[in-house]
């Protein structure tokens, strides 16, 4: 058994894994449409996106927690293969979730959506900026659980006042302009560039999220033992 | 010689973990590393594996320079961590497999060392059960299997027997020794000094970073072969009579543990005299005197009991 597949298991393991990769992404199909833009389901999904990145990178944390990784850091296996086993193993689990909801959004939205393939594409931006996100955010603690009670908090707000879980009209127009600086903020701004079909906003919205997943990515790879 | 250790030195900000230290194993011997909590064994160790690079110095292992870059040496040598490093949502069998596979191990080689490695720790029987089931000695063989995966050419146990019951520490020691006699080279930690003393053929005894004394158990044991070690036992013992003891003159070292005085004293017990007025108010329940050990040679060495430490 590979790092990779052994990732993959570690997972899958997780009961709750399961259920929020294939279960609680279908909810959000229920939310109906809206006349001026795209299901606010397919914002919302940035959330379930956010969380799932973060339950699933819970293996690397408790390795740390464990110290297993002191002991796999002692075995010849470096700690780039380590980590980049792991997060393909995420990735490939965030992607099977990603195409699961867009298939539900075909059956179900058929009409009302479409650029699916750039919504997609959208998608797996934003959900390899997550895991890089998860992983950076991990390193400041040493616990889980002190880490998801805090991210729990954050994330929220983060998705609140960024458009994925609240509507972005509603969001007060005082702090629109700060939000931008959220990584999240890029999922929402690019499903309304894909709405509109604005090439360019598209194209920025992929920029941006990849600019921060290899932020985070530095950031989060750099605490090893 | 498998490892050499040379002048090394490891600060962590401004505190120093190793101040000139100096180790040396040879091929098939089992040294024992002795030192209080805080005294640099697991630094020095990770230095050795190459987790954290050195300041200064040099480390040489397999004849190869360890400067944290070279998989060649992490692949002969078996780690065996202080803490029990083992994923407990697996079976034993899933564990053992998972770190052979690290060290390179192919499925039909791992089947064929998984088999092995359980008789050895005597978990056969019970690989395919979850490892959170286990108890906290049968944890602590497995800990040890992992690291036998993929017969490492020298074994590096760092407190393996911490927390366990004494059955299960029995059983490990046990282990060591048969390993040992199979002629596998160990580097074996511990702040237990009847540990050491049973399994080591050679001992370093390390304090605040550096090393204080090394050899054979009787070579340590000889450097204090003058002196007499004396244990009073009292109703309630105090600091401060322990620091009057030491302000007598020809007394070497004082030691509390508990309500015990332990005292060295070079040449005889012909002290007493001065002693027992001093501990007279103590109510003195016993006075024992007795050969030095493993245990009067890191008193005498450092000042310090080991156990106070733990």
């Amino acid at each position: 058994m590979n790092l990779y597949t052994f990732a993959l298991k570690e997972d899958c393991r997780q009961p709750l894994n399961i259920l929020l990769i294939a279960l609680l992404p279908m909810v959000l199909l229920l939310i109906p449409a809206h006349p001026q833009s795209f299901p606010f389901g397919l914002n919302l999904y940035g959330m379930v996106m956010l969380y799932s990145a973060f339950l699933l990178t819970r293996p690397v944390v408790e390795d740390r927690m464990k110290g297993i990784v002191v002991r796999i850091a002692a075995s010849p296996i470096s700690h780039l293969r380590y980590l980049s086993s792991h997060l393909s193993a995420y990735v490939t689990l965030m992607i099977i979730q990603i195409l699961l909801f867009c298939l539900g959004i075909l059956i179900v939205h058929r009409g009302n959506v479409h650029g699916y393939g750039h919504i997609l594409l959208l998608y797996i931006s934003f959900s390899i900026m997550a895991i890089a996100f998860a992983l950076a955010w991990n390193t400041l603690f040493r616990a889980f659980n002190l880490s998801f009670g805090i991210f729990s908090g954050v994330g929220s707000v983060m998705c609140l006042i960024s458009g994925v879980s609240l509507p972005p009209f509603l969001i007060p127009e005082s702090i629109t302009g700060y939000t931008m600086f959220l990584p999240t903020y890029w999922l929402p701004y690019g499903l309304d560039a894909i709405y509109h079909g604005e090439a360019s906003g598209i194209l920025i919205s992929h920029v941006v999220l990849w600019a921060y997943a290899i932020i985070f990515l530095l950031v989060g790879s750099k605490r090893r033992l | 010689m498998i490892l050499k250790v040379e002048e090394v030195m490891k600060r962590f900000n401004s505190n120093l973990a190793l101040d000139c230290f100096n180790l040396e194993v040879h091929k098939g011997e089992v040294v024992g590393l002795l030192g209080p909590n805080g005294a640099g064994k697991t630094t020095c160790i990770r230095s050795i594996i190459g987790l954290i690079p050195i300041d200064e110095g040099e480390i040489t292992v397999f004849g190869l320079k360890q400067d944290c870059k070279n998989p060649a040496i992490k692949k002969r040598i078996g780690y065996v961590t202080q803490d029990i490093t083992i994923y407990e949502e697996m079976t034993a069998e899933e564990n053992l497999a998972f770190f052979g596979n690290l060290y390179g191990l192919t499925k039909d080689q791992s089947d064929k060392r998984i088999m092995e490695v359980a008789e050895i720790i005597g978990l056969n029987g019970r690989l395919n059960q979850k490892t959170k089931q286990y108890s906290g000695g049968m944890k602590r063989r497995l800990n040890i299997g992992c690291a036998l995966m993929h017969e490492p050419e020298l074994i590096i146990m760092d407190e393996p027997t911490v927390g366990i019951d004494p059955q299960s520490r029995n059983f490990i020691l046990e282990f060591v020794k048969k390993l040992a006699a199979q002629g596998t080279t160990i580097l074996y930690t511990s702040h237990y000094i009847e540990e050491v003393e049973a399994i080591a053929s050679r001992i370093y005894i390390m304090d605040q970073g550096h090393t204080i004394a090394s050899g054979t158990l009787p070579e340590l044991i000889a450097r204090i072969q003058g002196d007499s070690h004396i244990l009073i036992d009292v109703r309630i013992a105090s600091e401060e009579k322990k620091k009057a003891l030491q302000a007598l003159p020809d007394i070497k070292e004082v030691a509390l543990d508990n309500n015990r005085y332990h005292i060295i004293i070079p040449g005889g017990i012909t002290i007493l005299d001065k002693i027992i007025p001093i501990l007279s108010d103590q109510t003195i329940v016993n006075i024992n005197s007795k050969q030095p050990n493993l245990e009067d040679v890191f008193l005498t060495l450092t000042g310090k009991q080991l156990r106070d430490e733990v």
